[in-house]
């Protein structure tokens, strides 16, 4: 008796399902979730388990190596360079890019609009290309950057072979390629900015330095949040640029994990410590990303970002 | 006084940023155009010239005859293109459903959406590299749009759940009355607006797999299926780089992406702004 009823409920609730066609959502998300399932998360755990291999055998060999491995905390290190020099350089960089278009289109300066026209064009350029033309042009003896510099008394810098000026160059030619994005994302956050605020303030009296910093900084310093959280995720996944460019060298100065992680795997050929090194840098990533979305699900309605 | 002017900045300021901002932007784009179209001589001699003193499309030539460059575009091009279908495939549905339905499932596949966008692809490239070798997909470009694939697919289904979300519901909520099923407010309705997200949602893919390398230098070492970013990266370094040549095959190897920018910005533009902060 109970069962039968129990599965006329089933079987009701079933068909309900059916005639409303609730099963509508789910069917459209068949694809996604096998991508997912299939190239995301299928690897992801292979990645991990593979760790925990040595030879064959379950172990936690990889893990202790860690410990001792120089080049390990090295690159960790390197990593931290990479993603401060990064993101509080692309941040400056595309702050500045964007507030000069602001204003020049605010005050209709002739060629600043020509000029917002091409800002993106560096998106348009391959990572590969971008780090080739870079190579080129840093070259030591024959780049043309350092014959422009030695104009001023600059000579024979080695852009990318020395220890010192390596990262720097490295970090450079990366924001080179990406910072018009942020340009572009800073300036749709002062369009938000409602003009009669700055009106008000006028009328009160208010210089533009105390427009700035108490109108126009408060205003999108939640898309700047946001912003500068996902920089650093994002800044953690770079590899192409830096590959091309210096391939970790000179002397593991450039050498991030990532860098760290595809010496190991495909040069040593060590897939088990590869997966080990891995794992540190997801639990790294995981952590950045955690704060991210904890501060994502209070501030929803500022702005939903990726 | 009314008419003040937000920020006091002199033009001056404004124009130096600008003009500073312009020279780094384009000047790496210009240093290779003068680099492919002079004559080798001219090109790489020291000190070099900084105008064009002659044209020559000798370089160009000699390196789309004599090496495999245009092959290694093809394949970009079966790659990006095969990355673009799979992806409108697979995250047109899947952002309908969550922009319509807000409903637990939706919400936790999100996250996970989400979440794929946030891991470097250094973790992945290991075991993608084993699991396609144990398949036999190794040295097959199909490996390459399927681990792209994953790669593009958060940007997409993000921009275009905003879009979705901006289409008026009384658009649907008509075709109801009509007797439209679930499917059909899908299919008939709502798909025909998108196109213009779609289109953005197509370059950003298909530029994000244009550019593509570390997949594609570790998957594929068959020299004959190379795509044009390994292709092109390999003429560095060989014993004596050929910066010329570097150059040349750097340039055919930007040609597309750049028309595809210079004639659609406006969609990239947008996809960017509006991904970001809807």
């Amino acid at each position: 008796m109970l069962l039968n009823k129990d599965n006329s409920t089933i079987q009701d609730s079933f068909k309900r399902f059916c005639r409303n066609e609730g099963y509508v959502p789910y069917v459209l998300n068949v694809l996604i979730v096998l991508t997912i399932l299939l190239l995301f998360v299928y690897p992801l755990i292979y990645g991990i388990l593979s760790s925990f291999y040595t030879d064959g055998q379950i172990s936690s060999e990889n893990y202790s190596r860690l410990f001792s491995d120089r080049n390990f905390w090295n690159a960790l290190w390197v990593t931290f360079l990479y993603v401060f020099l990064y993101t509080a350089g692309i941040m400056f960089i595309g702050f500045v890019t964007a507030l000069a278009i602001d204003v020049g289109e605010e005050r209709q300066l002739p060629g600043s609009r020509l000029f917002s026209s091409f800002l993106t064009l560096p998106y348009a350029i391959p990572d590969v290309v971008g780090s080739l033309i870079w190579l080129w042009m840093m070259n030591p003896r024959r780049g043309i950057i350092n014959y422009l510099l030695s104009f001023i008394g600059v000579e024979g810098l080695n852009w990318l072979t020395s220890g010192n000026l390596a990262l720097i160059s490295v970090v450079l030619v990366g924001i080179w390629r990406l910072f018009p994005m942020h340009t572009l994302i800073i300036l749709a956050a002062f369009k938000t900015i409602p003009k009669d605020l700055y009106e008000a303030a006028d009328l009160d009296g208010a210089s533009t330095l105390q427009q700035f910093f108490f109108i126009t900084l408060p205003s999108i310093a939640n898309i700047m949040k946001f912003l500068v959280l996902l920089t650093v995720v994002w800044s953690f996944k770079r590899f192409t640029i830096i590959w091309l460019l210096t391939r970790g060298g000179p002397m593991h100065a450039t050498e991030t994990l990532a860098i760290l992680i595809y010496k190991e795997a495909f040069k040593f050929f060590d897939r088990g410590y590869a997966s080990a090194i891995a794992v540190i840098l997801l639990l790294i990533v995981g952590t950045v990303s955690l704060i991210y979305m904890r501060l994502g699900s209070k501030g929803e309605s500022e702005g939903g970002v990726i | 006084m009314p008419d003040k002017k937000r920020f006091n900045f002199s033009k001056l300021g404004i124009y130096a940023i600008l003009i500073i901002m312009a020279v780094v932007i384009v000047f790496p784009i210009y240093w290779m155009l003068l680099t492919t179209f002079q004559p080798t001589s001219q090109a790489t001699a020291y000190p070099p010239a900084l105008f064009f003193q002659s044209f020559s499309f000798d370089k160009l030539q000699e390196v789309l005859v004599q090496t495999n460059v245009l092959k290694w575009i093809v394949n970009s091009f079966i790659v990006a293109f095969g990355v673009v279908v799979v992806n409108l495939l697979v995250s047109v549905p899947a952002a309908y459903s969550m922009a319509r339905y807000k409903i637990r499932f939706n919400k936790i596949l999100l996250f996970a959406v989400l979440i794929t966008q946030m891991i470097p692809p250094a973790i992945m490239v290991v075991p993608l590299f084993e699991i396609f070798a144990s398949v036999g997909l190794n040295n097959k470009l199909l490996s390459l749009i399927l681990a792209d694939s994953i790669l593009t697919l958060p940007i997409g289904t993000w921009i275009l759940i905003g879009f979705f979300e901006n289409i008026p519901k009384e658009i649907e909520e008509a075709a109801i009355m009509d007797g439209a099923s679930k499917m059909m407010l899908f299919y008939r309705i709502s798909l025909p607006l998108t196109y213009p997200a779609m289109v953005t949602v197509a370059i950003l893919t298909f530029f994000d797999a244009w550019n593509e390398y570390m997949y594609a230098y570790t998957f594929i070492t068959d020299q004959a299926k190379w795509v044009g970013t390994v292709g092109v990266a390999s003429f560095m370094g060989q014993f004596l780089t050929d910066w010329q040549a570097v150059m040349a095959s750097s340039l055919i190897f930007s040609v597309l992406p750049m028309t595809i920018y210079i004639f659609l910005r406006k969609y990239i533009v947008r996809g960017v702004s509006e991904g970001f902060a809807k």
